[in-house]
């Protein structure tokens, strides 16, 4: 199997008075083509911070981030915006754009000058739309569809980015649990039918034990990947979370609030 | 997304009132001239009247080019900060760059008899309001670039150019309130505003600079639509959003600046024009918008400077005024209206 992404002892975090604020150290796993990868913690324990170091919006303080064995900052911005694309929460699209043109914005990387679309363009935007299910909404306009509909659309945005690498940020909040489950069944498909690596946060861990390749999961002074049953057989999940409130059952793969 | 060709009809619409509300401004005015005649001058530069030639070629057609190059340029400026602020009430207005214009005249105009000697004898130049003006908006422009280095999120900025408003409007105010009633006049007058009073070589100087700051705003189109999904996605495609930043504030900066300075501060037109744009043309793409917003901006200036001359009559009203009076109700109904204001 091909590795896309491999990270190696990473650790990160912010700069406050010069200080270096460590958010959390020792961060290693590699991420496979064709795979779909769920990055899971606890709130507060570094998830974003990670996704924000994979998109070179921070960098890290030690480690290494490479992409196709190249570190990531060995790339020019437009080059990397060609083999990663990424898909931020809480994007509050205040514009009147229609989910035609903004899926029309993921070929940025790709027009001229001025941004006009060529039929390279109009085809990669057609097959993002069709595999997304979007054809019938893409006179709609952004602030017209539904937060479910909203995010497959910007799924649909990294699809015409054409990227072999896709990133997003806790693509299923604010979803009720048959989008959830149907936002994450598409990614699986797309991972799996079109090739594509799919590395997302979350914190639905019961729906990505059923549906990932593989688990992140980041602990307080560790980070351990593989896949979901591995983790599970290790019991991994039990300390994610403070002991007194929650549990995690191994049958069924969830965590259940203790009598 | 509209058919190509309904963009097409709609911008054919909008240069026909162009056209028609240059001729209407030029024909209306004090002094009413008839409207073939306006033409004929126009063209051929041949008319019977040599008074009505004299007055449109050194008085009207001067400030029909003003009020386009006014009008276009706040409008542009107002659109590129809405969608960099992502803020539907973002304006030239807001940077504070009419603001340190007003300081800077109001220095000269003001503060000369304070400071003595060397303003005294600079407010008697001619170019010397245009040199302060400019002066004043630049320093404002400079530090809040220097700013935007500094502060990561845009909203930041926004706010950092409220205050430089508040400040220097606060200095205005101080200013004023021990300058003798003469400076005062005089400050009040240029804050009110005025399209006229412009030599032909001032004109072509402001031409100047405005194709150069439009020629920007144009380059940065593609970058402008990117930002519209929020500056983290647009990183993350290939933007880097400190120089997309520093290029859209330089010419935006330029335009409200160099305006400011030539004619005065002008209220409402860079934040009510884009608004009634996306309204008719009923997208966010800045491929069409942008040019659109020139157009109606233009349209619009004129419109107003129309109704400043009171037709059939000698008396003028200030331009500020008038673009207030017509702005700020546009502003409300919009806001009324569609409750929310998208970008």
């Amino acid at each position: 199997m091909e590795t896309i992404v491999n990270i190696e002892n990473l650790s990160i975090g912010y700069i406050h008075n010069q200080l270096r604020d460590v958010v959390a150290k020792n961060i290693s796993f590699s991420l496979q083509k064709g795979q779909l990868t769920a990055l899971v913690g606890a709130n507060g324990i570094g998830k974003s911070t990670l996704l924000k170091n994979l998109s070179r919006i921070e960098k890290p303080f030690t480690g290494n981030i490479l992409l196709f064995g190249k570190g990531l900052d060995s790339y020019k911005l437009p080059e990397l915006s060609r083999l990663m694309s990424v898909v931020w929460a809480n994007n509050q699209i205040m514009a009147n754009l229609s989910v035609y043109d903004l899926v029309a914005l993921g070929r940025h990387p790709y027009t001229n000058w001025i941004g006009v679309l060529t039929k390279k363009d109009a085809k990669a935007i057609d097959s993002a739309l069709t595999l997304t299910h979007c054809q019938d909404i893409i006179h709609k306009k952004c602030y017209e569809i539904s937060d479910g509909q909203l995010q497959k659309v910007l799924i649909a945005k990294s699809l015409a980015q054409e990227t072999p690498f896709i990133l997003l940020d806790e693509p299923t909040t604010h979803l009720d649990i048959y989008h959830k489950a149907y936002i994450l069944k598409l990614l699986k498909t797309l991972a799996h039918e079109t090739g594509k690596t799919i590395l997302f946060s979350t914190h639905e861990i019961d729906l990505a034990i059923q549906l990932c390749d593989q688990i992140v999961l980041m602990k307080p002074n560790k980070t351990i990947a593989g896949a979901p049953c591995e983790l599970i057989q290790n019991r991994e999940f039990a300390s994610m979370f403070p002991k007194d409130l929650i549990g995690f059952d191994e049958k069924t793969g969830r965590f259940v609030v203790k009598g | 997304m509209k058919d190509l060709s309904e963009y097409r009809m709609l911008f054919a619409g909008l240069n026909l009132i162009l056209l028609t509300v240059i001729l209407l401004n030029i024909t209306l005015g004090s002094v009413q001239i008839p409207i073939d005649e306006v033409v004929r001058i126009l063209i051929r530069q041949t008319t019977e009247n040599e008074n009505w030639k004299y007055i449109i070629l050194n008085y009207r057609l001067p400030k029909v080019l003003v009020a386009m190059f006014v009008g276009c340029g706040l409008s542009v400026s107002g659109l590129m900060m809405q969608t960099l602020f992502r803020n539907p009430m973002a304006g030239p207005y807001v940077l504070g760059i009419s603001s340190g214009a007003s300081l800077g005249v109001a220095l000269l105009v003001l503060g000369g008899s304070t400071f003595g000697g060397t303003v005294a004898f600079l407010s008697g130049l001619d170019y010397s309001l245009v040199i302060v003006a400019s002066l004043g908006g630049f320093a404002v422009m400079l530090a809040i670039l220097v700013m935007s280095h500094r502060v990561r999120d845009t909203l930041s900025l926004l706010i950092i150019g409220l205050m430089f408003s508040s400040l220097t409007g606060a200095l205005v105010s101080v200013l004023a309130y021990f300058a003798p009633a003469a400076s005062l006049q005089k400050y009040l007058f240029w804050s009110l505003g005025s399209l006229g009073d412009l030599s032909w070589n001032n004109i072509l100087f402001f031409a100047f600079v405005m194709a150069i700051a439009l020629l920007m705003s144009v380059a940065k189109i593609k970058t402008l639509n990117v930002l519209l999904l929020g500056e983290k996605q647009a990183a993350s495609m290939g933007v880097s959003v400190k120089k997309a930043r520093f290029w859209i504030l330089i010419a935006t900066c330029l335009l409200a600046g160099s305006i400011t300075a030539f004619v005065g501060p002008i209220a409402f037109i860079g934040l009510a024009v884009p608004h009634l744009t996306r309204l008719i043309f009923k997208t966010a793409d800045h491929r069409m918008l942008l040019p659109a917003v020139g157009l109606v901006g233009a349209i619009l200036m004129l419109a107003c400077d129309t109704i400043a001359q009171l037709p059939g009559s000698e008396l003028v009203l200030p331009i500020n005024a008038v673009t207030s009076l017509v702005g700020a109700p546009v502003v409300i109904w919009l806001l009324v209206r569609k409750k929310k204001m998208y970008l």
